[in-house]
């Protein structure tokens, strides 16, 4: 009884064992031809996909004199070279504020109580409106980029003026 | 599969402001957009220019004459700052002998004028020199000269 358990432990242990499968296993047939004749192999990789978006986290708004005073500056939102995402996607980034209001954006001046100093953002002579695309980067090996440009007029008052713009990066 | 976006440090702009870097790492099969914000800033410094009385030339006897005013020609204030100009009335002194004087008054609209505050381009005082009659009758004869200092300060107290 000992000798038939024992026996019967080891073929259910050689059976519990995994194994490696092949995808096409030749072997001769009856005629000693190969058999089967052809075979299939799938050939697969994974490329993963990235992208270097550089924002700058500042830019100052610099007077500019002429037939009148303005305060401008540029902002450059770029890929590095070597963008890949999937086909048909693209990396799109948009700017908000939630100083906008009626068509413009606003900074305003510490210790004012209501005056705003409004300024527009370009892009190729278009104007973003909030929540507007400013860049759009698609898979390639070279750098890629968009310039935005601030402008403001001089303001009535005098004072150090800021306002926060949020740039949001997403693939679509 | 990894996926991966750096935000490098990134170009200095204006003047002499540094950038440092914003890095995140963004799933490109997530839906979730990755936010980073930008700080857009501006400094006007304060500037005003204030036109004060030129040199004025009194007629005897002239009990009122015009002096001028003070104007905020034009301003690029603080907010709650304004631009305050002060003077002082005193005494014409004879250029031949000190010791005698013509007494006078510096007024706005008839009152006395020691200051005002000027918030806006355009606002201005006109001034007035008046001597009273008894005072002229009692001048002695010769030139006259006084020199008033305005003082300008800038100022939200």
């Amino acid at each position: 009884m000992k000798k038939i358990i024992s026996i019967m432990a080891a073929c259910a242990l050689a059976l519990s064992m995994s194994v490696t499968a092949f995808a096409t296993e030749v072997k001769p047939d009856a005629n000693g031809d190969p058999d089967p004749d052809s075979g299939n192999t799938a050939v697969s990789l994974n490329v993963d996909s990235g992208y270097i978006i550089t924002i700058p986290e500042t830019v100052e708004l610099e007077e500019q004199s002429g037939a009148k005073t303005t305060y401008e500056n540029d902002l450059t939102v770029s890929a590095d070279a070597g963008v890949r995402i999937n086909e048909g996607k693209s990396i799109v980034v948009s700017m908000a504020s939630s100083s906008y209001d009626s068509g413009s954006f606003y900074m305003t001046a510490a210790g004012a109580d209501q005056y705003k100093l409004a300024y527009e953002v370009t892009v190729d002579n278009s104007t973003i409106a909030n929540n507007g695309t400013v860049a759009t980067f698609v898979t390639s090996d070279a750098a890629q980029t968009s310039t935005l440009h601030f402008a403001a007029d001089d303001p009535t008052y005098a004072g150090s003026y800021s306002d926060t713009v949020t740039f949001t990066i997403a693939v679509q | 599969m990894k996926k991966f976006i750096s935000i490098a440090t990134a170009l200095v702009m204006a003047l002499s402001l540094s950038v440092t870097a914003f890095a995140a790492e963004v799933d490109q099969d997530d839906p979730n957009p990755t936010d980073t914000n930008t700080v857009i800033t501006t400094s006007i410094d304060p500037t005003y220019l204030v036109s004060i009385p030129a040199d004025t030339n009194i007629t005897f006897n002239q009990t009122s004459t015009d002096f001028g005013k003070i104007e905020l020609v034009s301003a690029q204030l603080d907010p709650g700052y304004y631009v305050q100009v002060s003077a002082a009335a005193g005494e014409l002194k004879n250029l031949a002998n000190e010791t005698q004087t013509i007494p006078y008054a510096l007024n706005a609209d008839g009152n006395a004028f020691t200051s005002e505050k000027y918030y806006t381009d355009g606002a201005n005082t006109p001034l007035t020199i008046d001597i009273t009659q008894e005072a002229w009758n009692e001048a002695y004869a010769g030139s006259y000269q006084e020199t008033i200092t305005f003082t300008v300060a800038y100022t939200n107290a």
